[in-house]
C-alpha cells in the first residue's frame, strides 16, 4: 500500500499501468501514459503472413516481393500509430444515467469529446456490457449509450469505460480505460402485486388522521409546484404566480407507508412492496409520507417527492 | 461464430479477388481462371439472394477435386505454379462458404497475398506499380471494415498516407536487409514453354520471328573496353544432331542430375575479357557467354560444348561473371563425335555438291563453301521464301534467300557431307551499347546462328557464313543491316530519319530506366548490398555490423514515427481566428509579467490590466473592445477580425510597470 502510493506520487504512467485505468477530475484527456496498444489476432495473422511472404522472397530472392513485404511491414507498423491516435486526446466529459427499477437496463450516457481530430471508429463498453460503436467529427461531443442491466438496488457503479479501437487496419487495438466514476441509482424493484395501502401505514401513536389536503393558504409559486395547485385567479389578477398551500407536518399526515409493517419474508421483499405501494400512491396522486426505520419522509406529493422517495427506498440499509 | 449474410458492401470483396487474380493471368492453367470466374459469379448472385448457397457434401468435393487437380496440373506439390493455383482455389472456395464475419478478413488477406506472389512470375516494373496498387486497394477495403459507416474515399485517403509514409522505412529495409545467397529449399523450374526466347531446335523460321523482337535477352557489363562488334559472338547453345529439316542439341540440354562437365581445354591468345552478364527470364533456359568461355562464377558452371549452363535451374532474371577468350584454341583433343551425323536420305544436291570437295584439306573446303555463298549472289532477307521440304538443297539451289540459321544450317550440313567436322551454334551477335549505361545490350532480336568446324591439331573454329553474304550484319548488327522501315518498332514507309532517332532515344532511355531497375531492384544482390555497405563504411562482418545495420532500421522507422507523432501532435492551431488571436494576447499578457485568471471576460480583463498596467491600457483596451464585438455582437463585422488580429500582432508588451510605449504601436500599416 505504501509502495502503490509511492509509485502513484513517483510514476503516474506506470501507476496507470498497474491499476489499468485512468481515474481523476472530469473531463479525463487520454494521453499517451492512459493507452495502450497491443496486436489483436488479425494482426498476429496479418504479420505470420508476412514471414511466409519474407520467406518466399528469400527463397526466390526475389527483389519484388522483397520490397512488397517490405512496404507492407512498413505500412502495418505506422498503423500502429494511427491507432494510437484514434484514441489519443479524446476526452471523457462525464457519464449521466437516469435512475431504473433493479432487473432493469440503466443506460448510461458517455459524454466523448472529438478534439481537434476526428475520430473513426470508436468501441465504448463497460465491464460485461455490449459495446457502443461512435464516430466524431473534429471538435464534436457525442453522447455513447451503453447499456447495463441493473442487478439490485443502491447505487450501481460500472467502473471504468473501457475505450476500444482497431482502427485502421484492424491489426492492433488501442484501448484506454478512463474512470469516469459513474453511477446510477437503482430503485428497487416493485412487487408484482399490489397490497392494499392501509396495511403498510405507520402504526405509531404519531400519525392520526388528517384529511391530507388541509389548506393553508397562498404562498409564492416554487419552481415544481404542481400546475394543478396554482391559483390562476390571482394570476389573472396580475398579483404573480401563487401556489394554494396545504398543511402537511409531521405530526399531521395522511398516508404514512411503514416498513416496519409491510409485511414479506426479507427485508428486500418488503422493500419492493413498499416501492409498489410508493408508485400507487403516486399514480392515485395520494399525499404520502415514508418511515423506513430512522429515516422519516414527510407526506406530500409530487415527482419529486416521489424520487426522494424511491431514493430512500433505493438506499435504505446501504451508507 | 453465429452464419453472416452478406451486406451490399460484401461484393466490394470480389475486387479484391478479381485485382488479385489479374495478376497472375499470365500463367494460371484456363480451367483454374475458369473456376474462379465461377466462384466469384456465384458469389455475387448468391448476395443478391438470386442462388443459394452451395451445399456443403459439394463443397467439399470441390475442395478435394480442385487440391487434386491443382497438384496433377502441375505436377508438384510444392513452387510457385502450384502454390498460387491453391491460393487463387482456396479464395474461390472461401467465397462459396463465405458466411462469418472473419471471412471478409480471410478473403482480403489472401488477396494480398496472391497480389504479392503475382511478383514471382512476372518481374517487371509495371507488375511492380500493380502490385502496389492491388496492396493499396485491398488494404483500403480492410480499412472500410474498420470503419462505423463506410466510406471509400476516407478509408483510400488513409491507405495512402499510410502507406506513402511506410515508403522510405520499406526503401531503407530493403537496403539493408541482409540478402541470403542461393533459396531456402529447391527452386521450381519455370514451367516448360513459357519461354519466348531462344529454343532448343533450329528450324527455317525459329530465329526469323526473332529478328521482330525488340526485348532485352541480356546485358553485359565488361570489365575492360567493350570488343568490337565481330567479336561479340555470344553462344548460348550447340547443336549437333540434324535430321534432314531441322537441328537439336543432340543431347539432353536440361538434365537435373548435373551437367556433363567440359572435356576440352581452351588455350587462350588474345588474352582474357572479363565480363558480368544478366540474362532476362524468357530467355536462361541457355545461358549466353562470350565466345569462348574459360570460366564463369558460383551460380553458373561451364558444361560441354563450351557452354554456360546454370547450377540450378533459374527461376528469373540471372546473373553470372564469366571469363572469355576471343581468340583461341580449343586443344588437340580427338575429332568429336557426333559432328559428322548427318540422315541418311535428303538434299541430294548439296551431297552431290559436298562429294566433289571430299578430300581436300578442311580450310579449303571451307573456303570453296563461304566463295559459293558470295558468287551465287545470296540475299540475306528478314522474310525469305517458305521451305516446305527438302529446305536445305532449296534453300542451296532455288531461292538462295535466307536468314542466318538458314546460311549456319546448309553450311553446316555441307561441311558434314564434305567430312569436315561442323556443328551449327546459337546465341546472340553484336547487340548495342547504350551510351547512358556502358552496357552491351543484347536485343532478342540479336539472335543469330553460326557454325563451327572442327579442324585437326587447332580444335573448333568459328565460321560465320551470313558474314560471307551480309558483312554489315556481324560488323554493325542489325540496325545497319536492314533499313529502319524493317524494323517492327517504325511503321512501314518512309520514316523520317529524326523519327528514327527519337525512337532509338527512347529505347536507349527506357532502357537506361530498365537497366537502374536491374541493376538495384531485380538484381540488388548479397554482394550488391555488400558494395553499398563498403561505401557507407558498414561492411564489417561481425556482429557489430548486424548491429549496426539494425540500428539503422530501428532509427529510420522511429524517426519517420517520431516525426509523423510530432506532425500529429504540433501545436494544434485553433481554427478559430479570434480564438487564435485572443490566445496569443493572453500568452503576451503572461509574458508580460500579468498572469490573468481564465474566467475573466474582456470587460474583466480590461480593467485588471489599466490596474496593473495603465501603460498597457490603450491597445490591450482597444483589442478587447474589439474582441467583445466580434463575440457579441449579432453579425460582426470580419473587418474587426482583421483588425483584431493584426493588433495583437504587433502588440509586444514589455515586462515591469514602467509607461514604456509597446513597439510596433499601431501602425497600419500595410499588413
Amino acid at each position: 500500500m505504501i509502495l502503490r502510493n509511492l509509485i502513484g506520487r513517483t510514476m503516474p504512467a506506470l501507476d496507470t499501468f498497474l491499476k489499468g485505468r485512468t481515474a481523476g477530475p472530469l473531463p479525463i484527456v487520454l494521453t499517451r501514459r492512459d493507452i495502450f496498444i497491443l496486436p489483436t489476432r488479425a494482426g498476429i495473422w496479418f504479420g505470420l503472413l508476412l514471414l511466409a511472404l519474407l520467406l518466399i522472397s528469400i527463397n526466390y530472392d526475389n527483389n519484388l516481393t522483397y520490397f512488397m513485404v517490405f512496404l507492407l511491414a512498413g505500412t502495418a507498423f505506422l498503423s500502429t500509430l494511427a491507432t494510437y491516435r484514434e484514441l489519443s486526446g479524446l476526452s471523457l466529459v462525464g457519464t449521466k444515467a437516469e435512475p431504473v427499477f433493479a432487473g432493469n437496463v440503466a443506460t448510461f450516457r458517455v459524454l466523448v469529446r472529438a478534439g481537434h481530430r476526428s475520430r473513426q471508429a470508436l468501441d465504448l463498453s463497460f465491464r460485461g456490457t455490449a459495446t457502443s460503436r461512435a464516430a466524431l467529427k473534429p471538435g464534436s461531443t457525442a453522447e455513447v449509450e451503453i447499456g447495463i442491466t441493473a442487478p439490485r438496488r443502491g447505487w450501481l457503479r460500472p467502473g471504468p469505460v473501457l475505450v476500444e479501437t482497431r482502427f485502421p487496419l484492424g491489426l492492433f487495438r488501442a484501448w484506454s480505460r478512463p474512470d469516469p466514476e459513474a453511477k446510477v441509482l437503482v430503485y428497487p424493484a416493485p412487487a408484482r402485486d399490489s397490497l392494499p395501502l392501509a396495511l403498510l401505514r405507520t402504526k405509531t401513536e404519531l400519525g392520526r388522521d388528517v384529511p391530507a389536503d388541509e389548506f393553508q393558504g397562498l404562498r409564492r409559486y416554487r419552481p415544481g409546484d404542481p400546475p394543478s395547485r396554482i391559483e390562476w385567479r390571482a394570476l389573472a389578477r396580475e398579483q404573480g404566480l401563487t401556489t394554494r398551500s396545504f398543511r402537511s407536518g409531521s405530526m399531521i399526515d395522511g398516508l404514512i407507508l411503514d416498513l416496519a409493517v409491510t409485511p414479506g419474508r426479507d427485508l428486500e421483499e418488503r422493500l419492493s412492496r413498499l416501492t409498489r405501494a410508493v408508485l400507487d400512491a403516486h399514480g392515485s396522486d395520494l399525499a404520502f409520507g415514508l418511515r423506513l426505520g430512522p429515516t422519516f419522509l414527510d407526506p406530500a406529493r409530487g415527482k419529486g417527492h416521489l424520487n426522494r422517495a424511491l431514493e430512500a427506498l433505493a438506499l435504505h440499509g446501504q451508507n | 461464430m453465429a452464419r453472416i449474410d452478406p451486406r451490399p458492401g460484401d461484393r466490394v470483396l470480389l475486387l479484391a479477388f478479381a485485382a488479385s487474380l489479374l495478376g497472375h493471368l499470365g500463367h494460371l492453367p484456363a480451367w483454374i481462371i475458369v473456376f474462379c470466374m465461377a466462384a466469384g459469379t456465384w458469389f455475387f448472385l448468391w448476395s443478391l439472394k438470386l442462388v443459394p448457397q452451395v451445399p456443403r457434401w459439394l463443397r467439399l468435393i470441390l475442395t478435394l477435386a480442385a487440391c487434386a487437380a491443382a497438384v496433377l496440373t502441375s505436377g508438384r506439390f510444392v513452387g510457385r505454379d502450384v502454390g498460387a493455383a491453391m491460393l487463387a482455389l482456396m479464395l474461390s472456395l472461401k467465397l462459396l462458404e463465405f458466411g462469418r464475419s472473419s471471412d471478409r478478413r480471410f478473403i482480403l488477406f489472401i488477396s494480398l497475398f496472391l497480389s504479392v506472389t503475382a511478383l514471382l512470375f512476372a518481374k517487371t516494373l509495371p507488375m511492380t506499380g500493380y502490385a502496389m496498387i492491388c496492396s493499396g486497394l485491398i488494404l483500403t477495403l480492410v480499412v472500410r471494415l474498420e470503419q462505423t459507416g463506410p466510406d471509400t474515399a476516407s478509408a483510400a485517403r488513409t491507405t495512402a498516407l499510410l502507406m506513402l509514409q511506410a515508403l522510405p522505412l520499406a526503401a531503407i529495409l530493403f537496403l539493408v536487409f541482409p540478402r541470403i545467397q542461393g533459396g531456402l529449399w529447391g527452386v521450381a523450374a519455370p514451367a516448360a514453354g513459357a519461354s519466348t526466347g531462344l529454343t532448343d531446335t533450329l528450324a527455317p523460321g525459329s530465329i526469323n520471328f526473332l529478328a521482330f523482337s525488340p526485348s532485352v535477352a541480356a546485358r553485359v557489363k565488361f570489365s575492360g573496353p567493350v570488343p568490337p562488334s565481330r567479336q561479340r559472338y555470344f553462344r548460348a547453345l550447340v547443336l549437333n544432331s540434324f535430321d534432314g529439316m531441322a537441328w537439336t542439341p543432340g543431347w539432353r540440354v536440361e538434365s537435373r542430375r548435373g551437367l556433363p562437365p567440359p572435356t576440352e581445354r581452351i588455350e587462350d591468345i588474345s588474352g582474357p575479357i572479363d565480363y558480368e552478364i544478366t540474362v532476362e527470364f524468357d530467355h536462361t533456359e541457355f545461358l549466353p557467354a562470350l565466345d569462348l568461355p574459360m570460366a564463369a562464377s558460383g551460380n553458373a558452371v561451364l558444361s560441354e560444348g563450351f557452354l554456360v549452363r546454370p547450377r540450378r535451374p533459374p527461376v528469373d532474371t540471372f546473373r553470372f561473371r564469366a571469363r572469355s577468350a576471343t581468340i583461341y584454341r580449343t586443344g588437340p583433343s580427338g575429332p568429336p563425335n557426333q559432328a559428322l551425323q548427318l540422315p541418311e536420305t535428303g538434299f541430294p544436291q548439296a551431297r552431290t555438291l559436298a562429294a566433289a570437295w571430299r578430300g581436300m584439306p578442311p580450310q579449303e573446303i571451307v573456303r570453296a563453301a563461304l566463295d559459293l555463298i558470295r558468287r551465287e549472289e545470296f540475299i540475306y532477307t528478314l522474310s525469305p521464301p517458305l521451305l516446305e521440304d527438302e529446305p536445305v538443297d532449296r534453300f542451296l539451289f532455288e531461292t538462295r534467300q535466307g536468314y542466318c540459321e538458314h546460311f549456319a544450317s546448309s553450311f553446316a550440313v555441307l561441311m558434314r557431307a564434305a567430312g569436315v567436322p561442323a556443328r551449327v551454334v546459337v546465341g546472340f551477335q553484336g547487340g548495342e551499347i547504350n551510351p547512358l549505361t556502358e552496357f552491351l545490350v543484347l536485343r532478342a532480336s540479336d539472335a543469330h546462328a553460326w557454325t563451327e568446324v572442327w579442324y585437326e591439331g587447332r580444335g573448333w573454329v568459328r565460321i560465320d557464313p551470313t558474314s560471307a553474304v551480309a558483312p554489315d550484319r556481324i560488323e554493325l548488327g542489325m540496325q545497319a543491316t536492314f533499313p529502319q522501315s524493317d524494323l517492327p518498332l517504325i511503321a512501314q514507309g518512309e520514316a523520317p530519319a529524326f523519327v528514327a532517332q527519337g525512337v532509338r532515344g527512347l529505347r536507349i532511355g527506357l532502357d537506361a530506366v530498365n537497366t537502374f531497375w536491374q541493376q538495384w531492384v531485380l538484381d540488388y544482390s548479397g554482394r550488391r548490398q555488400m558494395e553499398l555497405l563498403k561505401r557507407l563504411k558498414l561492411d564489417r562482418g561481425d556482429w557489430l555490423g548486424v548491429l549496426a545495420r539494425v540500428g539503422i532500421v530501428l532509427v529510420t522507422g522511429l524517426g519517420i514515427l517520431g516525426l509523423a507523432v510530432l506532425w500529429r501532435l504540433r501545436p494544434n492551431r485553433d481554427s478559430d481566428p479570434v480564438r487564435r488571436a485572443m490566445n496569443r494576447f493572453r500568452t503576451r499578457l503572461t509574458r508580460a509579467g500579468l498572469s490573468t485568471p481564465d474566467w475573466a471576460g474582456p470587460r474583466d480583463l480590461s480593467r485588471m490590466i489599466v490596474l496593473a498596467r495603465p501603460d498597457l491600457g490603450p491597445e490591450a483596451g482597444r483589442i478587447l473592445e474589439l474582441y467583445e464585438a466580434l463575440r457579441y455582437t449579432p453579425n460582426p463585422d470580419p473587418e474587426d477580425q482583421k483588425t483584431l488580429v493584426r493588433l495583437v500582432r504587433s502588440w509586444r508588451p514589455k515586462r515591469g510597470t514602467a509607461c514604456s510605449r509597446p513597439e510596433g504601436g499601431m501602425s497600419p500599416a500595410g499588413r
